[in-house]
């Protein structure tokens, strides 16, 4: 049974009801109370994402200036970040919140971007939950190294929002089914829903190109 | 990984064709998924991409290259927001492709 919302009905193509129960659970943790945002103030941030991805320079009225600008920038053009960018934005909300909002745009750009790829309208955000941030710090020692912002652990795409472990967490839980997981990583031959590892890395690379990732 | 699975597999794909949209990447359905990327991170995207590579592949494979794309608007986003670094081993293994597509003068090429 497909859950109520992300049901692709328009779309030309079958598409897994695995697709949008993730997308359905990633909507869910959004509006939820997060680590270091409420959970309007985590809508809020979904929702500049969203409008500034799409080319509108929307500003939420409920969000610190330095979220709205991170918001906005990592939705549109991440690739201009710089370390001064970044110290700048921490310097008004502080690390973890930054950490938290990037997961945030993160997500909100790949549900829309995979919604319209299959021909779907974008799906509202649900209501935000009420209550207070958990202030979970992380599990163990965060570390910059050479990165701009703390992380726990490896320092790998993967677990670059490690610093706020539900962030991370829900990162994963989408970002897993969309490309595959770190034990499908370990194959070069794999073939996922049809298409090849050479083909799902072609797609991949044509995207960080487009996006000019370096990394 | 391109390159690694492809090697690793016994295929030779042109990656210049990431860049250069006209070429053929040499791999099944590879115009359709190079065309499919690049319109992923577009304002103006639609089904067709998907609809044109799941003529080749079947639907699954539509969905999944859709998905793909998504998964990395996540990744790229969440690097360059930490700016995490590019290894030095990486990077020398990564010396190639960086000239075949001219990464050199992305932004974050130096860090």
């Amino acid at each position: 049974m497909l859950p109520a919302v992300f049901a692709f009905a328009e779309s030309p193509v079958d598409v897994p009801d695995a697709l949008g129960e993730t997308f359905a659970r990633t909507w869910r943790q959004i509006a939820s109370i997060g680590t270091w945002w409420t959970a309007a103030e985590r809508v809020a941030i979904a929702t500049v994402a969203r409008r500034n991805r799409l080319g509108d320079p929307y500003r939420s009225p409920s969000l610190p200036e330095p979220a709205n600008e991170a918001a906005a920038l990592l939705a549109a053009t991440p690739a201009v970040t710089t370390r001064e960018w970044v110290d700048e934005v921490v310097s008004g909300i502080g690390e973890p919140r930054y950490v938290e909002l990037a997961g945030i745009v993160a997500r909100v750009v790949a549900v829309d971007t995979v919604t319209r790829l299959l021909g779907g309208e974008l799906e509202p955000f649900p209501e935000p939950a009420a209550g207070e941030p958990s202030q979970q710090p992380a599990s163990g020692p965060v570390r910059k190294g050479r990165a701009w912002i703390g992380i726990e652990g490896i320092a790998s795409p993967p677990n670059v929002l490690s610093a706020v472990p539900e962030a991370r967490r829900a990162m994963v839980d989408v970002s897993d089914l969309l490309y595959m997981s770190p034990a499908q990583m370990e194959d070069p031959d794999i073939t996922l829903w049809g298409l090849h590892r050479t083909q799902i890395e072609l797609v991949a690379s044509t995207v960080s190109f487009a996006n000019e990732c370096f990394y | 990984m391109l390159s690694w699975s492809a090697r690793k597999t016994g295929r030779e794909i042109d990656i210049a064709a990431i860049r250069s949209q006209g070429r053929d990447p040499r791999i099944e359905a590879g115009r359709e998924l190079v065309a499919l990327g690049h319109a992923a991170t577009g304002a103006a995207t639609d089904a067709s991409h998907v609809e044109a590579t799941a003529a080749v592949l079947g639907d699954q494979a539509g969905v999944k290259a859709a998905a793909v794309a998504g998964g990395f608007e996540i990744f790229n986003r969440v690097v360059d927001a930490v700016g995490l670094p590019v290894g030095r081993n990486f990077r020398e293994r990564m010396s190639p492709v960086v000239d075949t597509l001219r990464l050199a003068g992305f932004p974050h090429a130096g860090h």
